[in-house]
């Protein structure tokens, strides 16, 4: 690209008092003598003609701020990207584009305004809801670093799920875990525990939430910074196979505890059936519980282990014992743990029956290997059943604009890079309220979510940026079409003396500008991207007008 | 990327940024013609992989849609305009999306020209429109915020039908001040949001038909007692009463006393 | 790496960085010594299916996104050349530079290793490197990429020709107890299997795709749907059978695949090209990383992890996060990164601040009433 006859023209066009080629802009040489020439000539406008603004307008902003001007003065006309490299073999087109290009920001920079970013207090403290071992390794984690902690459990005592849990697959001793856990939450004088608690109402926005929360201790009003939603999960309650109607037929989580308590329907079973996927991947569920394969392979290995003889079945559709639990899949199997696969469509089915004045389930499962169907007798039987969202997981969601995916999970802001956080800002997640996890997992997304936390409330403020939209009441007309759209919550409408009225949060919006392109009296603009901003480069880049005149005459 | 791949293009676009597809006004479409772009290019991240919440993709989808059949209704090739998702690493999709384009809209000719449309006829009906923008967005509101599904592409074509854009023209209201009910109280004036409402005290309230944007404000705060504005649909507006003519009754009544 | 001493709170690490021969101050990555030098290579960051120069940027979205010289510049290797010094107009190629010593003073250290992705090599059956259209998943990523080896087009390296029926064969090198296997599940095989399957399905509608599995592991967020969404799709098949990799046609290249059939037969089906979805391993040198900074592995070689706390090693002050402490996918790494993040801020929190410094900048200028003055800088 011919940059000396670009300069040449930038000199030409109107309101250019100073033009200048450089060898690296962004070097750091560079943008000193941007910072010096702002200061030698008086600019109040910087373009810089380069690459791309994704990467490199924070470094020229930053000269902007350097000389003395506000940093939203400055205009990017990415020549490189736009121009010399996808150009290359076009020289003179790939020039002339580049003037146009430039024409084209210098409408825009004539137009640009002054903004500010401002600077929002922080509040310091946090509210974590939910007491489960999520909430608690949470917690603990903030109120080690300094920072107090409200942590609020629904019911009179912590520990959640994990109170039913009492050894993991690979035989750790979760009961210990856990009165260890709660007696450091305890003992932590930052961290502030209400039991029996219930969230009242909830307001504000990142640094400065208020919630009123009821609990065994009375009504108070907490102020908070940061929120973290780790409810948990719950467990489901099937009605098919029997379950409610036979003793005999239990959820993992009930046989478990008998395993714990050594029962002695336990230790006498000569044979255990546990049916896998019982409300899970099914149409009105439609996911894995992604523990319960696991938890069966557990308790198969528990009940080998106190009684060898036992016959156990285990009837899946896919074992998902996925990553290093593998190992433990492989072991029950060859301890003589029969895993039977079935078919969705031709699902289990059990009968009570008695056999010699012995009451037991008969299961009937069709193996797909054998090509025949089997009949077991057991006499126990283990549900291996879904992981559910707990419904007032609806209430929380609409309480801090934290959105449920299709289960009724809460949903990450991204599913890959921001699994911790909620679109909202200075509201996180961890647990298995975000989907079913085991313990470790928790754990790790816990301290993770924690980590996300101590970024936002470690600074005293936080920075909005200048680039929000404002609305001119006059112009509005209380359509509400922007706030209809606008997923931040940023804008609301409400009564004046003139009729219904928008009015901005700037705290809340992000700039994307959708309410601006939806309003239909323009009263509602995106600072930074109005709609005389663009129209101005949209019409420069119209070589025939004059309208670079036109633009200054609005500038002015 | 298809910056940083080196990937050619032709030569003929200019890339104008905006944070989110979402912020494409229907109005900037026309502008573009206006100003004898040949063709609209708009680029937005996949559907479903807004970097906002908001989606606006998703609308930035219906007003393409929406601004293809008003651009068939008004004699220019739906062509022009056309939009395409993609993410950062999409940049050869870019590169000849754009080529593609480039290449059909050389086929169509010159915006106008290639319509066989005279200068001033493609002036005159593009201003139409832009003076018609704020209508448009008031009108199809609800429908220009579905979400479309995004795996039956095929289906989009139909979301707004030729018909539909007929009639959305036939239907323009024009709001008028009858001067016979008119008691100048300003209630219309304070509240209309352009400004467009000519009104001087004692004065019959005029409103100018070129500034209104058809919103309708006025018609719902004239005070019920006056009924003066009137919603005409197909009709033309009668022209104001003479600045004479206009000082009102009571006030007259005032000024014989 | 190359050296640690010291405990939590106050690590002393050697690192040697290894010359890029080229000045990052002076480079614009403007790739005119790319496209002088002589020297092809096989492509590091494309599997080594296409070619790139003995100068090249990695990748196109490399931080910093400027070139390096591979060990097989001519200059390196036999001291001719230097065709790159005379055509950089930055003065940016520097074969004077050296391996750097830098010594780096930490309080806490997080080991991100992440994994290697198996090598069907170790096994003959896989017939990796001996047919030609066998590829690992790893390779058909970078296939599918458009910054990939065909730019973004699926060929096959036989005869380039784009292929229109594909077999994938699962838990390669994971769930096997046998010489040059895992035993463990690699947990991302299966999903990224059906991302890989919905994708050449976008860029081929017509593309037959078959997938040879044992269990299908959605478990993670979403993935249920995921998997009916690609199972869905017209001309998949998903087939639970375990694989043999027949034989390869002499002219055509193509594959003959031999599973079993649900009724107990077995049936030879012939693909143009097969996937291999390899799992994941520990990354290499883990053993030597684990001696020198005193922390244990676990019986895969893997790092050894606290089993309620996983970001936390068996030494004070040294966590880990992402793939180097199990197989895992990125949404697990990532939030394991914030809590290995977080556990050293609790054990450094007593400095927290101590090292930053408020930046000040200059009162801004007030510029109303001012006609808009404007400076232009383009860049070269
Ligand atoms: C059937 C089953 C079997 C499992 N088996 C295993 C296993 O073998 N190994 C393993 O590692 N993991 C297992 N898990 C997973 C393990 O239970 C969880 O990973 C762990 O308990 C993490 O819990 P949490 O803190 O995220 O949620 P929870 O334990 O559910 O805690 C959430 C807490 O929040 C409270 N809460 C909810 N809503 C509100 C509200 N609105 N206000 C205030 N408080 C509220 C609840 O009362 C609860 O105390 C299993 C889970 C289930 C369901
Ligand atoms: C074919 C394939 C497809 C996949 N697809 C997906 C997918 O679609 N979605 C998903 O979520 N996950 C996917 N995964 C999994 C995903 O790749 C991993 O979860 C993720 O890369 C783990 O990140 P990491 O940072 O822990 O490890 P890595 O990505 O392996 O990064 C580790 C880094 O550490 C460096 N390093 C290693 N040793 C040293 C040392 N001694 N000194 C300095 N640096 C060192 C390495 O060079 C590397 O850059 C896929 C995996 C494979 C194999
Ligand atoms: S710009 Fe976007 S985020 Fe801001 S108020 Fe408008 S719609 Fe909401
Ligand atoms: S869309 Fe415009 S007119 Fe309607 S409420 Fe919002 S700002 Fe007011
Ligand atoms: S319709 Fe709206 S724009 Fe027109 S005059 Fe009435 S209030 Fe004003
Ligand atoms: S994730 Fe799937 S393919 Fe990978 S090892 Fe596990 S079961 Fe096999």
């Amino acid at each position: 690209m011919d940059v000396p006859s670009v300069i040449e023209y930038a000199w030409r066009l109107p309101n250019v008092v100073h033009a200048q080629g450089q060898l690296f802009s962004c070097s750091t040489e560079s943008t000193k003598q941007i910072m010096e020439a702002i200061k030698e000539h008086g600019l109040n406008r910087v373009i810089v003609a380069a690459c791309t603004p994704r990467t490199h307008e924070p470094t020229f902003r930053d000269s902007l701020k350097e000389g003395g001007l506000n940093q939203y003065f400055f205009e990017f006309a990415n020549i490189r990207e736009h121009c010399s490299w996808v150009h290359s073999k076009e020289k003179e087109e790939a020039t002339d584009k580049s003037k146009e290009l430039l024409r084209m920001s210098l409408a825009r920079a004539l137009l640009l305004e002054p903004l500010q970013e401002f600077e929002l207090p922080v509040d310091k403290r946090v509210l974590v809801i939910g007491g489960g071992i999520s909430g608690m390794t949470c917690a603990l984690s903030i109120a080690s670093q300094g920072f107090d902690v409200y942590l609020i459990e629904k019911e009179r005592e912590l520990g959640g799920l994990a109170r039913r849990i009492y050894y993991t697959i690979e035989g750790k001793d979760v009961q210990s875990y856990l009165r260890d856990l709660v007696k450091r939450v305890y003992s932590e004088p930052r961290i502030h525990v209400f039991l029996g608690a219930k969230i009242l109402s909830a307001t504000g926005y990142v640094g400065n939430f208020l919630t009123k929360i009821e609990s065994e201790r009375g009504v108070f009003e907490i102020r908070h910074g940061a929120t973290v939603i780790a409810t948990g999960a719950q467990e489901f309650k099937p009605n098919e196979y029997l379950y409610g109607q036979s003793d005999k037929v239990l959820t993992g989580l009930e046989l478990e505890e008998l395993i714990a308590k050594r029962d002695e329907r336990v230790i006498s079973a000569g044979a255990v059936v546990m049916i896998q996927c019982v409300g899970s991947r099914t149409e009105e569920r439609n996911y894995c519980s992604r523990v319960c394969c696991s938890e069966s392979v557990k308790n198969a290995l528990k009940l080998k282990e106190i009684n060898p003889n036992v016959d156990i079945y285990i009837l899946f559709r896919d074992m998902r014992t996925y990553g290093f639990k593998e190992d433990y899949y492989r072991e029950a199997s060859k301890k003589g743990v029969r895993f039977i696969r079935y078919e969705p469509q031709k699902k289990p089915s059990v009968k009570l029956v008695k056999e010699s004045g012995k009451e037991l389930i008969r299961v009937t499962v069709f193996d797909p290997i054998l090509e025949k169907t089997l009949e077991i007798d057991a006499d126990l039987v283990s549900l291996a059943v879904a992981v559910i969202a707990p419904e007032s997981n609806k209430e929380i969601s609409l309480l801090y604009n934290a959105q449920l995916g299709p289960d009724d999970f809460f949903k990450e802001a991204h599913v890959k890079l921001r699994p911790v956080d909620f679109s909202t800002d200075g509201v996180y997640l961890c647990g298995i309220a975000h989907y079913p996890k085991h313990i470790d997992e928790a754990i790790s997304q816990a301290l993770g979510a924690a980590g996300r936390v101590i970024t936002l409330i470690s600074h005293d403020t936080v920075i909005a940026s200048g680039s929000v939209c404002i609305v001119d009441e006059k112009r509005c007309m209380g359509c509400g079409a922007c706030s209809e759209i606008c997923t931040y919550g940023a804008i609301e409408i409400y009564e004046t003396k003139q009729g219904k009225k928008a009015r901005m949060n700037p705290v809340l919006c992000k700039g994307c500008g959708l309410c601006n392109s939806k309003c239909p009296t323009g009263a509602i603009q995106l600072q930074h991207y109005r709609d005389e901003q663009l129209f101005a480069q949209i019409d420069a880049a119209n070589p025939e007008k004059e309208i670079l005149e036109e633009v200054k005459k609005v500038a002015s | 990327m298809a910056g940083v791949s080196r990937l050619q293009y032709t030569p003929e676009i200019r890339i104008i940024r905006v944070m989110c597809s979402g912020r494409v006004d229907l109005a900037f479409v026309f502008r573009a013609f206006l100003n004898k772009m040949d063709g609209v290019y708009i680029g937005g991240c996949r559907l479903d992989e807004c970097n906002y919440t908001t989606h606006g993709n998703y609308h930035a989808l219906t007003m393409t849609l929406l601004a293809k059949r008003i651009m068939e209704h008004i004699g220019l090739y739906p062509e022009r305009l056309r939009i395409e998702f993609m993410n950062a690493s999409m940049g050869q999709y870019f590169a000849e999306t754009v080529n593609e384009m480039v290449k059909k809209i050389k086929e169509l000719g010159p915006v106008g020209v290639g319509e066989g449309m005279s200068e001033e006829e493609l002036v005159r009906r593009i201003k139409e429109i832009l003076r018609l923008v704020p209508y448009i967005k008031i009108v199809k509101r609800e429908k220009l915020k579905t979400k479309l599904d995004k795996n039956s592409p095929e289906s989009w074509n139909e979301f707004f039908t030729a018909e539909e854009i007929e009639n959305l023209f036939k239907e323009i209201p024009s709001y008028y001040i009858e001067p016979e009910k008119c008691q100048a109280c300003m209630t219309c004036a304070r509240r209309c949001p352009v400004d467009a409402i000519d009104s001087k005290r004692g004065m019959v309230h005029v409103i100018d038909q070129d500034k209104c944007i058809k919103c309708g404000t006025c018609l719902d705060v004239c005070p019920p007692k006056f009924r003066a504005v009137t919603k005409l649909i197909g009709v033309n507006v009668p022209p104001p009463p003479p600045e004479e003519k206009r000082l009102i009754k009571r006030e007259k009544e005032k000024e014989v006393a | 790496m190359s050296d640690v001493e010291g405990e939590a709170g106050d690590f002393r690490v050697t690192l040697v960085k290894k010359p890029r021969y080229i000045r990052e101050d002076k480079c614009t990555g403007c790739t005119t010594c790319v496209e002088y030098c002589p020297v092809k290579i096989p492509d590091p960051f494309n599997q080594e299916i296409s070619k790139n120069k003995a100068v090249h940027i990695y990748f196109s979205q490399a931080i910093p996104l400027i070139t390096y010289i591979d060990e097989n510049c001519l200059y390196l290797k036999e001291k001719k050349c230097k065709i790159c010094e005379a055509v950089c107009k930055h003065e940016a190629i520097d074969f004077s530079a050296k391996p750097e010593k830098v010594e780096i003073n930490v309080g806490a250290i997080i080991l991100s290793l992440g994994f290697e992705p198996y090598d069907p090599r170790l096994r003959d059956e896989y017939k990796y490197g001996k047919f030609k259209n066998v590829v690992t998943s790893m390779d058909y990523e970078r296939i599918l990429s458009s910054t990939g080896p065909y730019e973004g087009e699926i060929r096959r390296s036989s005869d380039l020709r784009h292929p229109h029926k594909i077999a994938w064969v699962q838990c390669v090198g994971s769930r096997q107890v046998i010489e040059g296997g895992n035993s463990y599940c690699s947990t991302v095989c299966c999903t990224y299997t059906q991302k890989q399957v919905i994708l050449t399905k976008d860029h081929d509608p017509e593309a037959e795709c078959v997938v040879f599995h044992n269990d299908i592991r959605s478990y993670g967020k979403d993935f249920e749907r995921f998997f009916q969404r690609a199972e869905v799709l017209p001309n998949v098949r998903f087939i639970r059978s375990y694989v043999n990799i027949l034989k390869e046609d002499p002219v055509t290249n193509n594959i003959t695949i031999r599973y079993s059939t649900p009724d107990g037969g077995v049936k030879d089906e012939e693909f143009e090209m097969v996937v291999l979805s390899v799992g994941l391993c520990p990354p290499k040198g883990a053993s030597l990383v684990a001696e020198k900074f005193g922390i244990e592995l676990n019986e895969h070689r893997f790092c050894k992890v606290d089993s309620f706390v996983p970001v936390t090693t068996s030494k004070k002050g040294i966590f880990v996060s992402g793939a180097f402490s199990g197989p895992i996918d990125i949404p697990e790494s990532v939030f394991g990164s914030s809590g290995a993040a977080t556990k050293c801020g609790e054990l450094l929190n007593y400095r927290r601040g101590k090292l930053a410094t408020q930046r000040v900048y200059p009162e801004e200028r007030d510029v109303r009433g001012e006609e808009p003055k404007v400076g232009i800088f383009v860049c070269y």
